[in-house]
């Protein structure tokens, strides 16, 4: 079950109003039981209780207001130290209420203490004083005409009784004569011994104090007396010790008439409190400023109170909204305010957290959408990265331009092929990047592709005395509308391709004039052996004339034959060579330990006693490749003859190097073989691997072309290239390694 | 309310004659007698004036003396052999012109006097002669000392908390054989 909880400014109107409620109750008891006179005292346990109980109120309220207030106070100082907001304006808003209400007060009670000081000197003036000190004194006067009657009524009686002679009639008129109200003898113990006295004299005006009063102080030769304040009447009693046997006490009692007596009374009483008052005028001046300063420092405190109540109602919805805006300023749209404020503050909140609730499911959808547009384009990053690292994997070089012809993209492909290091996005130009003739052509290619869209052409880059073919793709960008927005070019190299066709071409022409050459060889050769055996049958039997003219015969029949004879050697060498190389057998690629290769093969020339020698370089870790080890090994073999005959062109001394190593980038393997000999000129690389291209005088040129087939066949790569130091190398890339079986092997050389 | 807070706290000051400022013990007799000491002693430094305006405005003026009769002991609660208090009671007459005085103790007869001077009635109100009981077990000689005071009134703090106002306690020794 909920409980529904009133609003705030409900609980204060209620306070308040009980507060009020109790306030009157609490006057109306103080009025109803002490009255309102200005000095009270307590006079029963009931008043003692009240003014305790005013007291601790009094008291608790003050220490309450004070406590309420140091600690505003104190609390507001140490915000104004730490410079926190708004406490400047909290603070002057503060003072400012406070002396609004400090100063009237200050001003009342400066005039209420001149008020009471004066009025106070007013009230014991010296008029005043002097009435009743007259009045007093003629009080006085009365009293002691009435006592001095009485004595000198007991001096007549002592004159006329001196020895105690009397008996109760000369008593009783002397009584009517002398108009005494009584005359008593007492003895020595206070006990009455006899009595004359008038009807209406009380009975009790001679108690037993009064008797041990008159017994303490009697005197021989002296009248005493006291004023007996009896409740009917005052009496004055005079005694005297009574002269006669034994210790008697005379006593004669005038009574004094009421309304005298009330008189004097009246007067007496009202003389000792204005004398009482008098004596504490400074306390009873001291006690109305005390009221004056206590009211003051509570309206004061009230006031203070109800400024800071005020400024409370200010500062409060303030702060929280200044709070609030800051909040929002640092983009905390959470939190709504929070603070009960009234009127057109309270407006003025609710606005705010509506505000902030909008800006809050503003930031929530623009986050959101922040979010998602973080995403695409963390997506399109991996795409471009994707795409960036596929672009990568082709061998083909890719760049993209804009309209201006600036690249904005490319792969890495682009540099190896345009040989240029230095490409920067958005900033290079395509004519940067290629020939200057080249970059013409390439414009006309790009200008073709606006008609049809993708252009395709072949295009030859000349480096140095290299050439390099490309087919040059050009694809134009366009929008969703249609608008050129740039152009993709792609340089594929087909440089191998068509080395790879020329060496089929090579290798079909081989077969074909294997074919043809081969077949006349031997005709021509029988031919030439009849011509031979038959000049050597006629010679031998005589058949031809002994003359110098035969004998030139025989030896140009002789010089001829052997020149055919040795022709047709070298042509079927030639047809030889021109066959194998057409017949290269389809490689068996099996796991092949290439170091082992490599030691069978220079194994092979060590010993012979040439002055080339020629060291291994063997890796100690060399997994497995897939290959022939026969045709890898004709490889080898070939690669290091021609090392070898290359050094030997020189006259220093050979050195061939064989080296195998492993890269796990790839991963691959590789060898080379290198020679400190002449190199290779520039202008042979090119067609090195070309048939029928030496630069030995006895070499068919059809070595590099094997190993080339050969190794195209494996997937493999070879590359030569001239060393700094003299020589060349030429480096084999076999790229079917046998993964996960790695054998160690000791290097060697 | 303040006022009435300031009076309760100031109703004992009203009438005070004795405190720290005024009335002193001054020195104090002590007679051996075979079955008594007399102790006489005297108020000094009292405001004969502010006693004589507090009763001719009605006010009563009572002093206690208070008497201990003690002994040095190691124990603090073990010290007092006897105490004693004798009120001393006056009051004025205005319209006879009669100060009025009354002694009361425990163990002895009221006594009441009238003074028709003030001066007699200061004296009798501000001295003292009283006899005490010995001991039937004398301590050591030079140990046994009285203290002497006088407490004008007591009034109570709040009207809750006692409180007096009173002179310091004085002390002598008695050198009874």
């Amino acid at each position: 079950m909920s409980q529904k909880k009133l609003p705030r400014r409900y609980t204060t109107l209620l306070v308040i109003s009980v507060m009020i409620i109790l306030a009157l109750i609490l006057l109306f008891i103080i009025h109803y039981h002490l009255g309102s006179s200005g000095l009270v005292t307590p006079e029963f346990n009931l008043q003692a209780i009240i003014l305790i109980f005013l007291t601790l109120i009094d008291i608790l309220v003050i220490l309450t207001l004070i406590f309420v207030l140091s600690r505003y106070l104190v609390k507001t100082f140490f915000e104004k130290r730490t410079r926190r907001i708004f406490t400047g304006i909290k603070t002057k808003l503060t003072l400012a209420l406070m002396a609004l209400a400090i100063l009237p007060i200050a001003v009342f009670m400066f005039l209420s203490y001149e008020v009471i000081n004066e009025s106070v000197n007013q009230w014991f003036s010296a008029p005043a004083e002097e009435i009743l000190r007259q009045a007093e004194n003629l009080a006085q006067e009365y009293y002691e005409l009435v006592i001095e009657q009485t004595r000198r009524d007991m001096r007549q009686f002592l004159a006329d009784f001196p020895a105690g002679q009397a008996d109760a009639a000369a008593v009783r008129r002397f009584r009517d004569r002398s108009g005494s109200d009584a005359l008593m003898l007492l003895d020595d113990a206070g006990r009455l011994i006899w009595s004359e006295k008038a009807t209406a004299l009380p009975d009790d005006i001679l108690q037993l104090d009064n008797t041990r009063l008159i017994q303490q102080n009697v005197k021989a030769d002296e009248i005493s007396f006291y004023v007996e304040n009896h409740p009917e009447a005052d009496h004055v009693v005079c005694f005297v010790r009574y002269p006669g046997p034994g210790d008697r006490i005379l006593v004669c009692i005038r009574r004094i008439q009421g309304s005298v007596a009330y008189r004097a009374f009246v007067i007496t009483e009202a003389y000792q409190e204005y004398f009482q008052l008098k004596n504490q005028v400074e306390l009873i001046r001291l006690n109305y400023f005390i009221v004056v300063g206590a009211t003051g420092i509570i309206l004061m405190f009230a006031f203070v109170w109800f400024s800071l109540y005020i400024s409370k109602q200010i500062i409060v919805p303030v702060q929280a909204l200044l709070d609030g805006s800051q909040r929002v300023a640092a983009g905390d749209f959470s939190m709504p305010i929070r603070c009960d404020a009234r009127d057109e503050f309270d407006v003025l909140i609710g606005s705010f957290n509506q505000m902030m609730q909008e800006l809050q499911n503003n930031k929530s959808i623009i986050e959101e959408a922040s979010r998602r547009l973080k995403q695409v384009n963390a997506e399109l990053e991996n795409r471009n990265a994707f795409i960036h690292s596929v672009l990568n994997t082709v061998a083909a070089g890719v760049v993209s331009l804009n309209e201006d012809l600036v690249i904005t993209v490319y792969n890495d492909a682009v540099r190896h092929l345009l040989k240029q290091r230095h490409i920067q996005i958005n900033q290079t130009q395509l004519k940067d990047v290629v020939p200057r003739e080249k970059y013409f052509e390439l414009l006309r290619l790009l200008k073709e592709t606006e008609f049809y869209q993708r252009v395709s052409r072949e295009v030859i880059f000349r480096s140095g005395k290299r050439e390099m073919h490309f087919v040059v793709t050009a694809t134009l960008l366009q929008d969703y509308d249609g608008r050129r927005t740039g152009y993709v070019i792609v340089f594929d190299d087909v440089s191998d391709l068509i080395k790879t066709e020329k060496a089929a071409a090579w290798q079909e022409v081989a077969r074909r004039l294997a074919h043809e050459i081969k077949n006349p060889l031997t005709p021509i050769q029988l031919s030439m052996e009849r011509i031979r055996k038959q000049f050597k049958k006629m010679k031998d039997e005589d058949r031809l004339p002994n003359s110098s003219e035969v004998q030139q015969f025989e030896q140009l029949l002789a010089e001829s034959l052997e020149t055919t004879r040795a022709e047709t050697r070298t042509l079927k060498y030639l047809v030889e060579e021109f066959s194998r190389f057409a017949r290269l057998p389809v490689p068996t690629l099996r796991p092949t330990d290439l170091n082992t290769l490599v030691e069978d093969v220079v194994r092979g020339y060590a010993g012979e006693g040439n002055r080339t020698l020629v060291r291994m370089d063997l890796a100690g870790f060399l997994p497995e490749i897939y290959a022939d080890a026969e045709l890898i090994r004709r490889v080898i073999v070939n690669l290091v003859d021609n090392a070898i005959e290359a050094v030997q062109e020189k006259d220093t001394e050979g050195l061939v190097r064989v080296t195998t190593w492993y890269e796990e980038n790839g991963p691959r393997i590789l060898l080379a073989v290198e020679d400190n000999g002449r190199g290779i000129p520039e202008e042979m690389r090119e067609h090195l691997f070309l048939p029928y291209f030496s630069t030995k005088e006895t070499g068919m040129g059809l070595g590099l072309t094997f190993v080339k087939k050969i190794l195209d066949d494996h997937d493999a790569l070879i590359r030569a290239e001239n060393l700094n130091r003299g020589g060349c190398r030429f480096t084999v890339e076999f790229r079917k390694v046998r993964s996960g079986e790695h054998e160690i092997r000791p290097s060697g050389t | 309310m303040i006022a009435l807070l300031m009076i309760v706290l100031n109703l004992g000051n009203l009438f005070g004659l004795l405190g720290s400022e005024s009335g002193q013990v001054g020195e104090i007799a002590v007679e051996c007698r075979p079955d008594a000491i007399v102790v006489v002693c005297a108020v000094g430094d009292l405001d004969e004036g502010r006693l004589r305006q507090l009763l001719e405005s009605g006010e009563i003026v009572e002093f206690t003396y208070q008497i201990e009769h003690q002994v040095q002991r190691r124990m603090w609660f073990d010290v007092n052999l006897g105490e004693y208090q004798i009120q001393k009671i006056l009051s004025y007459n205005p319209l006879a012109r009669q100060y009025l005085a009354r002694r009361l103790a425990v163990d002895e007869a009221t006594e009441e006097r009238i003074f028709p001077d003030f001066h007699e009635a200061f004296y009798w109100l501000t001295s003292l002669q009283v006899r005490l009981p010995r001991l039937p077990d004398p301590e050591p000689a030079g140990r046994e000392y009285l203290r002497v005071r006088v407490v004008q009134q007591k009034s109570r703090f709040l009207l809750l908390i006692p409180r007096e106002m009173s002179t310091p306690w004085q002390k002598v020794a008695v050198k009874c054989p």
